[in-house]
């Protein structure tokens, strides 16, 4: 990339030609939060009034704020003999209880020892891996001629092949592990584990450590049979995801008292990355649904999924010349490649009447034509769920459609970024103009969650009035998910010189992304909001 | 199938040149990972004079993890249930890689005459023996007798 590239992105602020009628709305909404222009993402998609708290975790912090915070206490607390590989043990044995294992150390020192599997009286700090000659190892029955063996003060000696197998398969219990021979209790430092790892698994034999202690594979084994075992840790059900949280308050939350008007209390928590779930039914965030619809709406899919099986058959065509579209990214407003036909991917209706007006593929419309009238009650139910159904999953898919496209699009800004550092040339971006990039990532796929289970939500109303309101606000909130995302596909799609176009683009729509973003999030809260108010005065009723 | 590891051909090798007293362990030829096994009651035990059948299975994991063995023959005892399993703790939390299907075999032989009514895991077995120990030991007789003489008298 040359120099000239980059020098007025920050002036540019040329947009694409969207039609858009946000503009009067983005000014009201910054004086209602001009307090913070991040607010809405650091705070949950969740009614305003919650009872719910919750702390965020991953292994590494967990093992070193639960852990190895008391492993430190310990140390400083100097017992006698000890070292701190010593203590370590003796703590996981004590299961990190460590006034047990002070007063267990002054009671009886040498049955605390014995009992944890450390050598009495205690020994020096000692290297147990060692590399020797001529060895026959009675695990696996092999003779080296060189190898490289563990050893523990017992001077039981297998092969370091053996005693990584070994561990390997013992550490999914969490606990201390032992020397393998089978009478011998003496316990396998949680360092050495990391070095037989190290060595086996990088073929190398330097012994170097490279996991710090709070990443060490016995304690993180431990720390997940500990988060698996307590009722108040849930993992996180995003996929991939390795973080975890802890329910510190919530509402009282029993199924049988269950107040079904109240979605306030529904135990909406989020992860370490930002993933927001639902604590009690271990599901991504349905709100505005309440657990029960979800569960009842989740059966309703399976049992009856062979009978939508068509519809994937029914939406890969263009409506006006038929030829088949490939849908890439999460935008729902297509164009056809042959026929340049503008549609919407939802309902297969013209694209240009969702655009100004009211977003009509919301709203079931039970037209009751002449045609209509013949068909049979049951027809009609089908068609109901039908409709609601194949929403639901579009935003599913779409979801799936904007992660792509936007990890393509953060990855390369993120690229941009690097090779302008290492380039010592005047850097016209800072990490802190593209913040507004992960922001904006959540933001999307947060409103298109929402989205997704307002259709689950809809197909359980009753109806009433104020049904009106809740699909014009998720029109309202549908329009803005679908231009947002419609900005991105587009920065991808018509990027024809590369990565710094992509930039370029980026850079070019930042006021647009920002200004989306926040209306999302705003859009989003009006319509959980709005459900909260509604279904708790009696006002919207579940068809149960 | 992959290629025996050396500790299986060892081990297999010592139980044929070097057998246990009492105890026997063929591997079958087409799976050498299977052992058809036959145990001695201990002389001093109900099951004197009857002659066990068991199989044993080495997974694929195997010493790393301990074999799969199962009694054949219909036995009454507290820690052997009516699918033969066996409630013993080296084939469980306290399996080593260090230890042998020899050293198992022996474990296995030792329950039989040391039956462990409080770490059952045939209940009702359990049950009776904790009751009136005297009575089962003369069902165990009846049983060997019936079970694990049966065979050779044939
Ligand atoms: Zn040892
Ligand atoms: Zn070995
Ligand atoms: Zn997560
Ligand atoms: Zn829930």
């Amino acid at each position: 990339m040359s120099d000239s590239d980059d020098h007025d992105e920050d002036h540019e602020y040329q947009s694409f030609e969207f039609e858009s009628d946000y503009e009067d709305e983005y000014f009201d909404n910054q004086s209602e939060n001009s307090s913070s222009s991040t607010r809405s993402h650091n705070e949950r998609v969740s009614p305003s009034k919650t009872s719910t708290s919750f702390n965020e975790w991953t292994l590494p912090k967990f093992i070193l704020t639960v852990f190895l915070d008391k492993y430190q206490k310990l140390k400083d607390s100097k017992l006698g003999g000890c070292t701190d590989d010593d203590l370590l043990i003796l703590l996981h044995y004590k299961r990190w209880q460590a006034d047990e294992v002070i007063n267990d150390f002054f009671d009886n020192p040498k049955k605390l020892f014995e009992q944890a599997g450390l050598p009495v009286p205690p020994q020096k700090s000692a290297n147990h891996l060692k590399s020797t000659t001529s060895f026959d190892c009675s695990v696996c029955c092999e003779s080296y001629k060189q190898v490289m063996v563990y050893e523990l003060s017992c001077s039981h000696r297998y092969c370091l092949f053996c005693y990584h197998h070994y561990i390997y398969n013992e550490l999914s219990t969490g606990k201390l592990i032992h020397c393998i021979q089978p009478d011998c209790a003496l316990t396998i430092p949680h360092g050495d584990i990391d070095k037989i790892f190290d060595i086996v698994e990088h073929d190398s034999s330097i012994i170097k450590i490279t996991k710090p202690l709070n990443e060490n594979r016995l304690l993180v084994a431990s720390a997940k049979i500990f988060v698996d075992s307590q009722s108040t840790y849930k993992w996180c059900p995003a996929p991939d995801c390795k973080g975890f949280t802890e329910l510190v308050s919530s509402a009282t939350f029993d199924e049988a008292t269950l107040d079904y008007k109240d979605i306030s209390i529904i135990p909406i928590v989020r992860c370490a990355e930002s993933h927001e779930f639902c604590f009690s039914c271990n599901y991504e965030n349905h709100l505005p649904c309440p657990c029960w619809v979800v569960k009842k709406w989740i059966k309703k899919c399976q049992d009856d999924s062979e009978t939508i099986n068509w519809i994937d058959a029914n939406t890969s065509a263009c409506p006006n010349c038929l030829s088949s579209i490939e849908k890439n990214g999460g935008c729902n407003h297509m164009t056809c490649k042959k026929c340049h036909h503008e549609f919407c991917w939802v309902c297969l209706g013209n694209w240009s009447e969702h655009n100004n007006s009211y977003y009509k593929c919301n709203k079931f419309e039970q037209d009751m034509s002449e045609i209509e009238m013949k068909k049979s009650k049951s027809r009609l139910t089908l068609q109901r769920y039908l409709h609601f159904y194949k929403r639901f999953t579009i935003h599913e898919s779409s979801m799936q459609g904007d992660l792509k496209v936007l990890k393509q699009i953060n990855n390369v800004a993120v690229m941009y970024l690097e090779s302008r550092r290492k380039d010592s040339s005047v850097t016209s971006l800072a990490w802190s103009d593209i913040q507004f990039l992960p922001d904006a990532i959540r933001a999307l796929s947060n409103g298109r969650k929402t989205l997704k289970w307002t259709y689950c939500f809809a197909y359980y109303l009753m109806d009433s009035n104020f049904q009106e309101i809740f699909e014009s606000n998720q029109d309202y909130l549908n329009r803005t998910v679908e231009d947002l995302s419609e900005i991105f596909e587009k920065i991808t799609t018509t990027s024809t010189k590369g990565d710094s176009d992509i930039v370029k683009l980026i850079m070019k729509n930042k006021t647009k992304i920002i200004n989306l973003s926040n209306t999302i999030s705003l859009r989003q809260k009006t319509l959980i909001d709005g459900a909260y108010h509604n279904l708790k005065e009696g006002l919207m009723k579940f068809d149960a | 199938m992959a290629a025996l590891p050396k500790r299986i051909i060892k081990e297999t090798e010592r139980l044929v040149s070097d057998p246990v007293p009492g105890i026997t362990a063929t591997p079958l030829e087409e799976n050498l990972r299977y052992f058809e096994v036959t145990i001695d009651g201990p002389s001093s035990s109900p099951y004197a004079g009857g002659v066990f059948q068991l199989e044993l299975y080495l997974p694929d994991d195997y010493p790393m993890c301990a074999p799969k063995v199962r009694f054949l023959t219909k036995i009454y005892h507290p820690n052997i249930d009516k699918l033969g399993r066996i409630c013993l703790d080296v084939l469980k939390d306290n399996w080593s890689p260090a230890l042998q299907i020899r050293t198992i075999l022996l474990s296995i032989q030792a329950l039989l005459g040391a039956p462990n009514p409080d770490d059952p895991l045939a209940n009702d077995v359990a049950e009776d023996w904790k009751k009136d120990e005297k009575k089962a030991i003369e069902v165990a007789k009846e049983w060997t007798v019936r079970f694990a003489k049966a065979k050779l008298e044939e």
